[in-house]
């Protein structure tokens, strides 16, 4: 019995000595904790919208080449592009050549794989630079 | 009435922010002053910030059948506390792993139950405390502050440190006794 009062009285007094040590924790602390949570949500729904973006457009990039290879066979843009290595045809029908060959490249397929490389070069180095930054 | 920490959280994985912002603004304090005693005294708020980010990322994770809202914040405070001083080279892992004897607590708090009471006349005369507390080692400042600062129980605490109860006690006992040696010493 006497054991035991001693011990609480020794922790009730602990408990006051403490309690009146604390270490004040600056007024707009929390504050500040809940603005950085917000901020980090927005962070978060956007590392999610980039990783979105990521997926599609490494998706769409697969088709896109695919399509691009078909398109530069079918309209002998290799063939066109390799007589201008032939120097007699360069010279004496050059101009026509050039345009046989821009006539036969296909462009929306190159801006469309071009647009998509951009994309997912993009969003992969904002996912990495995110990732370290936010440790999501 | 006062909603618990436990509806709090549920209420804010419904959807309700303020349950959140209510949950910062009960454990801020008491977060910021743990982070102080151990040992972080110029970027406290940075750090307290950092333990919320991360308990705001795990929330989802936090299980009510292993421990409650509170000392689950106080595991992820001092995980956070820990990484922060090992990167700063505070501190080292004997720090953390030394003393733990598993002597049961039952057989010697007979012997410090005295003596307490005339370490903490001194430390309340002298305003000691905080000095005192900062040349304990890190496991010791820990338990006096979660039992005496936040009323945690040794279990409690256990969780917090991840140690069994009988090492807890005994690392209690040994502050205790670090402790008056250090005011008989001042």
């Amino acid at each position: 019995m006497h054991f035991s009062l001693v011990y609480t009285y020794m922790e009730k007094r602990l408990n006051e000595l403490f309690k009146k040590n604390t270490t004040k924790a600056p007024a707009a602390l929390s504050q500040d904790i809940w603005e950085a949570v917000l901020f980090s949500r927005k962070a978060r729904y956007k590392y999610r919208v980039y990783v979105g973006i990521g997926i599609l457009s490494l998706s769409g990039l697969v088709p896109a080449l695919q399509m691009l290879i078909r398109e530069v066979t079918a309209s002998g843009f290799f063939q066109y592009a390799s007589l201008l290595f032939t120097s007699k045809i360069l010279l004496s029908s050059g101009k026509e050549l050039l345009l046989a060959i821009v006539e036969a490249t296909p462009v929306m397929s190159i801006v469309l794989c071009l647009l998509l490389i951009i994309l997912l070069v993009n969003s992969l180095f904002i996912i990495v630079k995110r990732k370290r930054v936010f440790a999501f | 009435m006062k909603e618990t920490d436990e509806q709090l959280v549920s209420a804010y994985l419904r959807g309700n922010d303020n349950a959140l912002k209510e949950l910062i603004e009960r454990y801020t304090a008491p977060i910021f002053n743990f982070v102080y005693r151990s040992g972080i005294h110029t970027e406290t708020a940075d750090v307290t910030q950092e333990i919320f980010l991360k308990a705001w990322k795990n929330i989802k994770k936090f299980n009510i059948q292993k421990s409650s809202l509170k000392t689950w914040l106080y595991i992820i405070a001092r995980t956070t506390s820990i990484d922060f001083m090992r990167k700063r080279k505070e501190i080292t892992f004997s720090d953390m792993e030394e003393h733990s004897s598993d002597r049961a607590f039952s057989d010697t708090i007979i012997d410090i139950a005295p003596l307490v009471t005339e370490v903490i006349d001194r430390l309340e005369s002298k305003n000691l405390l905080n000095e005192a507390l900062s040349k304990l080692p890190q496991n010791y400042q820990t338990v006096l502050t979660l039992h005496y600062h936040e009323e945690m129980t040794f279990e409690e605490i256990g969780l917090v440190l991840n140690k069994p109860l009988n090492t807890v006690k005994s690392w209690h006992q040994r502050a205790i006794i670090k402790l008056r040696q250090i005011v008989i010493d001042n």
